[in-house]
């Protein structure tokens, strides 16, 4: 049996955890271990880059952190143990779901309910992650201000992992999530969103002032700078496309203060100290307060990114 | 998607044609000086010629500015806000270029009789003017994010603004005795050249101050060095010499010969800097780039 993204073939081991370990350390591989004692009693470890993450217990639909020792004496029971490859997004949307609390469960049947259930969200600023299962169907959407997020939205199909909405086929089971604030996972989404609102303004703010090949020019210099980091983050025009699974909040914050010190060099070097300084100061006011906060808080904030 | 640069296929590189072209223009301000002051010609041949080298000399760094500028406005697409404010600067560079020509003209043909009160070459001046000061217009309204479609208004507005001050001037100046014996819209050109030269100039500062050190600040500091030449021709025009010393009018006055085309060549180092990154991008040499993976 499977619990998390059933559609996706197992790593081939001799059912042990240990050797998934072996696999996911030797790999810098990114995904899970599964451990399953019944349909609705699973725990799952997490790898990162190759790095043992978190561990949780689902047990009634209700998650709860255990440390990785209670995870590895986990055998009674245990009916499957299966251990899959994840994308960095399926990752950080998982380790979100299982950090938040079901809000709303419901079925949808239609296309038609489908666009009225979007469109409904639409209407409510919904900020938050949205799981669907079917029967051969199970994934993630993160939803900000309403609006389905292009860069964490992921499903495991039978032909993989897909990151759009797939076709309604069937049934499919809606499960809407509430985030506590002070859950790392929802931390780390809010800095992402933060990160990622601030840097598109200031990309197309500074692409009107010094156009389109002074903007390439810098993009270029910035995904050279990253690619020793190995983040999955890439600028392209006016946006930064961060798809990389940040378990904490301070290697999120390390990432992004390190591209959006890069970003002031470059802005620095081109239109000076003060008009960087004034770019980044107006831009930053424009993304969403929470936002804005989560951004201070780490101290990502205008005045860290010019001299 | 992102556009690729095109790579040098120069006999120097861009970097390398920037510096000789510094030097160029370092050994052009030289003989520009030396023969101004020493005057070798006046006594071999004439001082019209005299005068006429030093102006063909001072053409060259004009005619250059104005390349770079057109070269540097092509760089971009024409909807794009930065496009509109190069190719402003570059006709009001030319509109200077054609300035110099029409006064080597007028000076082959009038050099001794008497000049025509009017003449092309302020219409010259006074177009390159516009056009830069359109530039500075375009530039502060980028910087301050304000935009509408208005704008041209605006700039159309302030420029009238800046004629009826000039007016006012004009008869303040009329009634100190300053220009006697010339017609009203003599004295009128005549003040209109400083009121453009600080008007400019403050922007150009201004500009230079809010970019600070930045890339694309440098061709601003063009305008102040031709404001700061032109500041001295007014101090001089203004009866001004007449309460400073010798040697303080010597410094002036190799303050003046200097700015003025230290200005063109400022300017077009500059331009030709940010065209040469433009077009060719981290392989101009002129940024900085990390060195991984290249």
């Amino acid at each position: 049996m499977r619990y998390f993204f059933r559609e996706i073939e197992d790593i081939p081991f001799d059912n042990s955890p240990v050797s998934a370990e072996v696999y996911f350390r030797g790999a810098n591989a990114t995904g899970m271990i599964e451990k399953q004692f019944s349909a609705d009693r699973v725990a799952v470890q997490f790898f990162i880059s190759g790095v043992p993450g978190m561990a949780y217990l689902l047990d009634a639909g209700q998650s709860n952190s255990i440390s990785l020792t209670d995870f590895s004496s986990l055998s009674d029971g245990v009916s499957h143990t299966r251990a899959i490859n994840l994308p960095d997004v399926a990752g950080r949307l998982l380790l979100l779901a299982l950090e938040s609390q079901v809000t709303n469960r419901f079925t949808i049947t239609t296309n038609g309910d489908w666009a009225e259930q979007i469109n409904r969200w639409k209407q409510e600023q919904l900020n938050g992650l949205v799981e669907i299962k079917s029967q051969n169907l199970h994934g993630f959407a993160l939803f900000w201000q309403g609006e389905p997020q292009k860069s964490d939205l992921i499903f495991s199909t039978l032909l993989g992992f897909v990151n759009n909405f797939p076709k309604l086929d069937s049934a499919w089971e809606a499960i809407v999530y509430s985030h506590p604030v002070v859950a790392q996972a929802y931390q780390c989404t809010v800095l992402r969103q933060g990160a990622v609102h601030w840097c598109h303004k200031v990309l197309t703010r500074y692409q009107e002032m010094v156009g389109q090949k002074l903007l390439q020019m810098m993009n270029r210099e910035l995904n050279r700078q990253m690619q020793p980091w190995r983040w999955n983050i890439v600028i392209d025009e006016n946006d930064m496309l961060e798809t990389h699974f940040f378990p904490y909040i301070m290697d999120a914050a390390h990432a992004y203060r390190a591209l959006f010190m890069a970003m002031g060099a470059q802005m620095n070097f081109v239109i000076g100290n003060n008009l960087t300084q004034k770019l980044l100061n107006e831009t930053f006011e424009q993304i969403r307060p929470d936002e804005r906060v989560s951004l201070q808080s780490q101290r990502l904030i205008p005045a860290a990114f010019s001299e | 998607m992102m556009q690729k640069i095109n790579r040098p296929n120069l006999k120097f590189s861009p970097l390398q044609i920037v510096q000789i072209s510094a030097v160029v223009f370092a050994i052009l301000l030289t003989l520009i000086l030396w023969i101004f002051f020493t005057e070798p010609l006046s006594q071999s041949l004439s001082p019209f010629w005299n005068d006429k080298l030093i102006d063909v000399l001072v053409f060259i760094p004009a005619v250059g500015a104005a390349l770079a500028a057109t070269l540097l406005t092509r760089q971009f697409e024409k909807e794009e806000i930065p496009y509109h404010i190069w190719q402003a600067f570059a006709i009001g560079l030319w509109f200077w270029v054609a300035g110099e020509i029409s006064g080597m003209i007028y000076d082959a043909i009038y050099w001794d009789t008497v000049y025509p009160d009017l003449r092309l070459t302020d219409m010259f001046w006074l177009l390159g003017y516009f056009f830069l000061g359109l530039s500075l217009f375009y530039q502060l309204r980028l910087v301050y994010g304000a935009q509408n479609s208005k704008s041209r208004r605006l700039y159309l507005g302030l420029f009238t603004l800046a004629l009826l001050i000039t007016a006012w001037l004009t008869n303040l100046a009329e009634k100190a005795g300053l220009g006697e014996g010339s017609a009203w819209i003599i004295l009128f050109i005549t003040v209109l050249y400083p009121v453009f030269d600080l008007t400019e100039g403050a922007t150009a500062i201004w500009l230079s101050f809010l970019f600070g050190r930045g890339q694309w600040s440098r061709p601003w500091l063009g305008l102040i060095l031709f404001a700061l030449s032109d500041s001295v021709n007014t101090f001089y025009w203004l009866g001004g010499y007449d309460f400073i010393s010798i040697m303080a009018q010597d410094v002036l006055n190799f303050l003046s010969v200097a700015s003025y085309p230290a200005s063109y060549m400022v300017a077009g180092l500059a331009l030709l800097s940010n065209y040469f990154i433009l077009r060719y991008g981290e392989d101009s040499g002129l940024i900085k780039v990390t060195k991984q993976n290249r």
